[in-house]
């Protein structure tokens, strides 16, 4: 298997962090970064100015290339992705939003406002191995984003999924991310967290599907 | 706040008619949602329910099926067919020989041109699939409710009809007019096919309507469906040409 050189990867993150740039490493499944990401796979990170992260990117010698859900559709003001590769195999897909694709006609919807504002109050830098630095969601808020993708993009939880919310379970705050589920998932976030909390992963989206009580 | 967990129940709307949008959605955990034109009506799921057997009751009090009760009907069913129901006249149930039975069959070319054909009952995707001689049934198109795919739908149709026998609870196999073509019904068609090995006759019911818009003219409806297809390709390569057209001189 070919993987993006480490070396390449922690220069990157390093030069984002140097040109002030706000962005946020939106997961890092598996531990992927900087050791064994796969040649190909994009890493996701939410970025705030377009303008100045093409400018930001464009200046380290990556570029904008197609996008393969540019023809998806965009509702509530979600920006549509972008991708963004140099020579060195890195490919940065850029997220304006945190969005996940609505079960009825897969359509790009964004989390709720208040999801959206606590990703930037709340960022933090992580001091990963290898050298590899950089923002990440807090735990709370990649908590949830990592649920909403498991339901929505996924329609199942993958087992990197299930490993880091398992990690990420007795470090959260759970009232907050009550608070954040019922945004995304109503009455059912109080069952979801709970089948979390008992690590009954399998059942967690065709119970959401068949859900009643409300 | 926007629910991304929304399911369209049913969707009615036509550019036809008085009402243009009439959708129900189900936003998961949140409310159900009846959209008319601009208005939302937000039901629990337990007002939804009171609701719909509400307009259920008063359907069946004015005799709207002439004389059957529309618990005797698959909902999709008569959805597809809502245009057709205020001319029906009459409803008969008549016994048929299964092998003159037919099936609309959708046939795919080059990935988007979509054609009708008549077959046999056993000629048709779910008769092949239970009978093993024929696996394009799983993939073939065809309406399905949400998370239930063709296997589970027709093998648990299948277990239905041998345990309750054909037909139950009044449902029938439904015909239009002169027409010995299957609207509804064509799975448990499949699976009585499949039990009497083809031959035999079945219980059949024959909506009669008091015009003729509701019969299949496969050839004209081909015809029609080619000429769209065709007209979709030119119009998509006149755009091209008119794109490099105008682009010419930067590329």
């Amino acid at each position: 298997m070919n993987y993006v050189k480490s070396d390449d990867l922690v220069d990157i993150f390093k030069l984002l962090n140097e040109s002030k740039l706000e962005y946020i490493l939106m997961r890092n499944i598996n531990n992927e970064l900087p050791n064994s990401l796969e040649i190909g796979k994009d890493i996701d990170i939410l970025v705030k100015d377009r303008k100045k992260v093409d400018e930001v990117l464009k200046k380290n010698k990556f570029n904008k290339i197609n996008h393969p859900h540019e023809h998806n559709i965009f509702l509530y003001g979600v920006e549509k992705f972008e991708f963004y590769k140099n020579n060195e195999d890195v490919l940065f897909d850029l997220n304006f939003q945190i969005a996940v694709k609505s079960l009825d006609a897969g359509q790009w919807i964004p989390l709720d406002q208040s999801i959206q504002e606590s990703a930037w109050q709340n960022k933090r830098f992580e001091r990963a191995g290898g050298g590899l630095e950089y923002w990440t969601l807090s735990y709370e808020d990649e908590f949830v984003a990592l649920i909403a993708r498991s339901v929505f993009d996924k329609k199942e939880f993958q087992a990197g999924y299930v490993s880091r919310l398992d990690e990420l379970l007795p470090m959260v705050n759970k009232d907050d991310v009550l608070n954040k589920l019922q945004l995304i998932f109503f009455k059912y976030a109080p069952i979801l967290l709970c089948q979390i909390e008992r690590q009954n992963y399998p059942d967690i989206v065709i119970n959401y599907l068949k859900f009643k009580e409300y | 706040m926007s629910n991304p967990g929304v399911i369209t129940l049913a969707n009615g709307s036509s550019n036809k008619g008085n009402i243009k949008r009439f959708v129900v959605e189900d936003n998961i955990g949140e409310s159900i949602h009846l959209h008319i034109d601009n208005m939302r009506v937000d039901f629990t799921i337990d007002e939804f329910l009171t609701f719909s057997e509400t307009i259920r009751e008063s359907l069946d009090s004015i005799d709207f099926l002439c004389g059957y009760k529309l618990s005797q009907f698959d909902e999709h069913f008569l959805k597809e067919c809502s245009s057709h129901l205020p001319r029906l006249k009459k409803i008969e149930i008549e016994e048929i020989e299964l092998s003159k039975l037919m099936c609309i069959v959708h046939s795919n070319y080059h990935s988007d041109l979509n054609l009708l054909k008549l077959v046999p009952v056993t000629h048709c995707p779910a008769y092949r699939f239970l009978t093993g001689s024929g696996k394009e049934f799983l993939e073939y198109g065809q309406y399905n409710y949400h998370h239930v795919n063709n296997e589970n739908r027709l093998l648990e149709i299948s277990e239905s009809v041998q345990k309750n026998g054909y037909p139950s609870d009044g449902r029938y196999i439904v015909l239009f007019n002169g027409q010995d073509v299957i609207r509804d019904g064509q799975h448990r068609a499949a699976i009585l096919a499949n039990l009497l090995k083809g031959k035999g006759t079945v219980k059949v019911m024959r909506f009669y309507f008091n015009e003729e818009k509701h019969l299949i003219h496969i050839h004209k409806s081909n015809i029609l469906a080619l000429i769209k297809w065709a007209a979709k390709k030119v119009y998509r390569s006149s755009r091209l040409r008119a794109f490099y057209k105008k682009f010419r001189g930067f590329l």
